[in-house]
């Protein structure tokens, strides 16, 4: 598969290649070299990221329904608005990333690293966040109704009056009222 | 099973053949003569390599994960830019081999002969070199984040920028090796051999020297 001049394939060299509002659906990207990559608007739709690095890209608004990103680096990726519902992102590096107002409904984050990401405004509703870390993570106005919590870390997790964790699976194994 | 008219079997005799851009996911290659083939951007992985000759054969840009390359034969070959990782390596002979920017994450390389390799930029975080002859190999601005190089021989090696946060550096010889610039914090140098070895601005915070002191 061809687009814009790239070849995408498995382990392919895209660093900092333009694929705005490319449509990447079902794309088998695994091992994919795309720090710096844009892909604002792309359609990422069950493509396959597994392992891909991921640094520093914009995938601001970009389509990643039912993605499957197991152990992608995203550390300071811009995903502001992106939709990742029921995407699979076991193990990802998500260190300072940008989710703000990103759809991670239904999504997996079980053992993520999110240090320090921001995920203000995002629907986390009944995501898998088990293992994960969430250490200095901003989760202002975050909804994590019926998250999964289970032996996640919240060291120093920024919430506020809005943060919806309502009947979340707590850390500690409690259900959360 | 046939490619490009050519016959893909355990001892295919493919020498110097065009087999750039295919598809061979989990093909069974065992001991073919691959020699001087052209595999630029091949997808071969999980295929079974071991005991192949890839001499001089160029595999830049290939996909090579999951692949099995024990013993083969890789001297002078050219994997830069290619995708390699938990492939098996072991005992695989790549001297003079072309590994620029390769992704040899979690690999295994024990007792691979990478003699006067091109490693530059080379990511081998988790990788097992354990007992690997690398001298005279060239690994400027490498990643070997807890890589095992435990009793490996870097001999004159190049390691300038290179980052070796969380290696095993058990009995492995770094002799005259230049480590300028090197990432070296907390390594545990105890057993090492660094006579000779240019440790110029290299970051050895908390590592443990060969005298047994522990540097600031």
């Amino acid at each position: 598969m061809e687009v814009n001049g790239y070849k995408i394939r498995p382990g392919a060299k895209l660093i900092g290649a333009d694929l705005r509002n490319a449509n990447l659906s079902d794309a088998d990207l695994a091992d994919a070299k795309l720090s710096g990559v844009n892909l604002e608007g792309a359609n990422l739709k069950g493509a396959r990221l597994t392992d891909a690095s991921l640094e520093g890209a914009n995938l601001k608004g970009a389509n990643l329904t039912d993605a499957y990103m197991h152990g992608a680096n995203l550390t300071d990726a811009n995903l502001e608005g992106a939709n990742l519902f029921r995407a699979s992102l076991t193990n990802t590096n998500l260190w300072r990333a940008n989710f703000t107002a990103a759809n991670l409904n239904y999504a997996n984050l079980s053992h993520a690293e999110a240090g320090l990401a921001n995920l203000s405004g995002v629907n986390l509703a009944r995501a898998n966040l088990s293992g994960a870390s969430l250490y200095e993570t901003i989760l202002h106005n975050a909804d994590l109704s019926y998250a999964n919590l289970r032996g996640a870390s919240l060291y120093q997790a920024q919430k506020n009056s809005n943060t919806n964790l309502f009947l979340a699976w707590m850390p500690d194994g409690t259900i959360n009222k | 099973m046939k490619v490009n008219g050519f016959k893909i079997k355990p001892r295919a005799k493919l020498a110097n053949t065009n087999l750039s851009d295919t598809i061979l996911p989990s093909a069974d290659l065992r001991a073919a003569d691959l020699s001087n083939a052209n595999l630029t951007d091949a997808n071969l992985c999980y295929s079974a390599l071991q005991y192949a000759n890839l001499s001089n054969a160029n595999l830049n840009g290939a996909y090579l994960r999951g692949v099995m390359l024990m013993y083969a034969n890789l001297t002078n070959a050219n994997l830069s830019d290619a995708t390699l990782p938990m492939a098996d390596l072991e005992g695989a002979n790549l001297e003079g081999a072309n590994l620029n920017e390769v992704n040899l994450k979690d690999a295994k390389l024990v007792g691979a002969n990478l003699t006067n390799a091109n490693l530059t930029g080379a990511d081998l975080t988790r990788a097992d070199l354990s007992g690997a002859k690398l001298i005279g190999a060239n690994l400027t601005n490498a990643l070997l984040l807890s890589t095992d190089i435990s009793a490996a021989d870097l001999t004159e090696a190049n390691l300038s920028g290179a980052k070796l946060i969380g290696a095993n550096t058990t009995n492995t010889n770094l002799s005259a090796a230049n480590l300028q610039g090197a990432s070296l914090q907390g390594a545990n140098l105890a057993s090492a051999n660094l006579m000779g070895a240019n440790l110029q601005e290299a970051d050895l915070s908390g590592a443990t020297m060969p005298d047994g002191t522990v540097h600031d």
